[in-house]
């Protein structure tokens, strides 16, 4: 579809679920890119009727069209790193709800500028709200395929990429981003805003920043923050790769909490569906253009319970039963979703008694405690930590010790950092120093950081381009890191980066 | 010799990577950005005159249910319904 749109002249704008948005700029001439876009619909549509999915022949696309004007609003003020929404009513009105598959859907006011100057021979049936255009009668425009990004602009976009999706594209190889995972899906709407011109930015960056922080602060991954058939929507997930934990379920509800806080500073409400299951997680799309995202039962239960989620939350079964340590909930009827067993929904009631709880003194688990006491009491005796390990199977309250371990390094007022690492990436060199840079750099070090880190030590200066790696820099090889391979130059680039660590570090130390 | 590949290896490496990234962003709001690279540090709006072209797969979720549980509601709804799917 990617390619059959961008070579008729379109440019993909996004996934939404089983859809597929995509506009054709159209500046003073609406008329041939209409056209142009219809052409391309009619042709995925015969395309899809051959595809095979599920053991069953002839999958149906339906195709609307209609005219912007739309908005690319650019978010960057409040934002840890910045958001672009693609605004415009028309992504909201565009889906095609006629359930009919055969032929473009056209609304009314394209309709009255393409009806006449489509040739005789065309196939069109009039329609409540537009025309449907089932052949084009012959007609071919030539399209000029959109300039694809050129390699030496592909830096400059790459760092708009959202930086925990950065690090999850270094972090692994991609084929291996495409996996099951068991995760909670939080998806909520929000009602009551429009966009009408920069005017409206401030409103919209307050909501970008304060979901981001809603999300990010509770350890998930934003996936859309975006106009859809349902609106203006978030939607987040915890559970996917360096975003899971013992307590997905809990950290979503709180994030969803918070959302509804950043809504009302807004001005907004926000609908809010959380649900948890095994989701399908990977790049969807090829090409040109690809987005991180997940699919699944999950997903399009989270979508159907915000619908009727006005200023609330509304959960599953198994977020209810996950959460309820924390959580409290009542039960709001039975959820009917198409594709899907009927199953119960319930709202969340509040989550104080919950919270108490977990915030409480651990039990048991004495000589662990204990050994973990000690590694927090050393440094200020003067004794080197050491390093510890908590191994265990799964459910064993590994991420309980952890958290005991947190508490204790925070109430000794010691600085601590986190990092994830698993098996995956192991194949991209220095992935846990990466974390462990960005963690205690203030933002991304640039060259001119570095020298001055560490330029003033000839012997570490002349290694500065083995960090390439690891800040997202690019030092060019000296003579002597360009003789380095292998062992040598990993013993090395350990040196330099420990270097780097102990400076960035330092200041903060207080003992 | 050898340093020189291990460079082009590295450099074939990072422009890879980079256009991963790249093609994570629509190409639309790529070419917003690299119109306005010295606005990109602060909000900004930009008007986008366009034929929205939208496609939706019709019945894709209750394909998906049905090939993942041949059992479940999917595949039921998926066999009695005509309209999802057909052979024309």
């Amino acid at each position: 579809m990617i390619k059959a749109i961008q070579a008729a002249g379109g440019q993909i704008l996004q996934f939404s679920g089983d859809a597929v948005t995509a506009a054709w700029p159209c500046g003073k001439d609406p008329v041939s890119q209409t056209i142009r876009a219809i052409t391309a619909g009619l042709a995925l549509q015969d395309a899809c009727r051959s595809m095979t999915v599920a053991g069953i022949v002839g999958l149906n696309l339906r195709v609307s069209l209609t005219e912007g004007p739309d908005w690319i609003a650019h978010l960057a003020s409040e934002a840890s790193s910045p958001t672009t929404v693609i605004w415009g009513k028309v992504l909201s009105r565009s889906a095609d709800r006629s359930g009919v598959s055969q032929g473009v859907f056209l609304d009314g006011p394209l309709r009255g500028k393409v009806a006449g100057v489509l040739s005789p021979q065309a196939w069109i049936a009039a329609e409540a709200g537009g025309i449907r255009v089932l052949s084009i009668g012959g007609i071919t425009l030539a399209a000029a395929p959109a300039p694809p990004v050129r390699p030496d602009q592909a830096p400059i976009i790459a760092r708009f990429v959202p930086e925990h999706l950065g690090d999850l594209l270094d972090g692994t190889l991609t084929d291996w981003l495409a996996e099951f995972r068991s995760s909670h899906i939080l998806f909520a709407r929000f009602q009551g805003f429009g966009f009408q011109g920069e005017g409206d930015l401030p409103g919209l960056a307050v909501l970008a920043a304060g979901t981001e922080r809603a999300v990010a602060a509770n350890g998930g991954l934003r996936l859309k923050f975006a106009i859809d058939d349902k609106g203006l929507i978030l939607m987040a997930a915890w559970g996917l790769q360096s975003r899971s934990f013992g307590d997905n379920a809990e950290r979503s509800l709180a994030a969803a909490a918070q959302v509804h806080q950043a809504a009302q500073i807004a001005g907004l409400t926000a609908y809010i569906g959380v649900t948890g299951g095994k989701v399908f997680a990977g790049l969807a799309g090829s090409g040109g253009y690809m987005e991180y995202t997940v699919f699944g039962d999950a997903v399009n239960r989270a979508a159907a319970l915000s619908s009727g989620a006005a200023g609330q939350t509304r959960v599953d079964g198994q977020t209810k039963r996950d959460g309820a340590r924390r959580f409290q909930f009542v039960e709001a009827g039975v959820a009917t979703l198409k594709g899907q067993d009927a199953s119960a929904q319930y709202i969340v009631a509040g989550e104080a008694l919950g919270q108490a709880a977990q915030n409480g003194e651990m039990v048991g688990r004495d000589k662990e405690r204990a050994s973990l006491n000690d590694l927090v009491a050393r440094p200020r005796q003067g004794i080197a930590p050491g390093v510890l390990h908590v191994v265990g199977e799964a459910g064993l309250g590994k991420s309980r010790l952890a958290g005991h371990l947190q508490s204790r390094l925070d109430r000794a007022a010691i600085p601590t950092l986190r990092l994830n690492a698993d098996a995956l990436r192991r194949t991209t060199g220095f992935y846990p120093w990466r974390q462990l840079v960005a963690a205690v750099a203030a933002a991304d070090i640039q060259t001119d950081g570095l020298q001055a880190l560490l330029g003033h030590d000839p012997a570490l200066s002349e290694l500065l381009p083995l960090l390439s790696p690891v800040p997202r820099t690019e030092v060019p090889d000296t003579i002597v890191t360009a003789s380095l391979f292998g062992g040598g130059r990993a013993e090395k680039t350990q040196t330099v980066i420990i270097a780097l660590l102990e400076r960035l570090i330092a200041p903060r130390l207080r003992f | 010799m050898g340093a020189a590949a291990g460079s082009d290896c590295n450099a074939s490496i990072k422009s890879d990577q980079s256009n991963i990234h790249a093609s994570m962003i629509s190409p639309l709001v790529a070419g917003v950005i690299l119109a306005n690279i010295p606005r990109t540090a602060e909000d900004f709006a930009v008007p986008m005159p366009a034929i929205v072209f939208c496609a939706n797969f019709a019945g894709l979720s209750v394909a998906g249910a049905a090939l993942a549980d041949p059992k479940s509601a999917g595949r039921k709804n998926c066999e009695a319904s005509s309209i999802l799917f057909s052979t024309v």
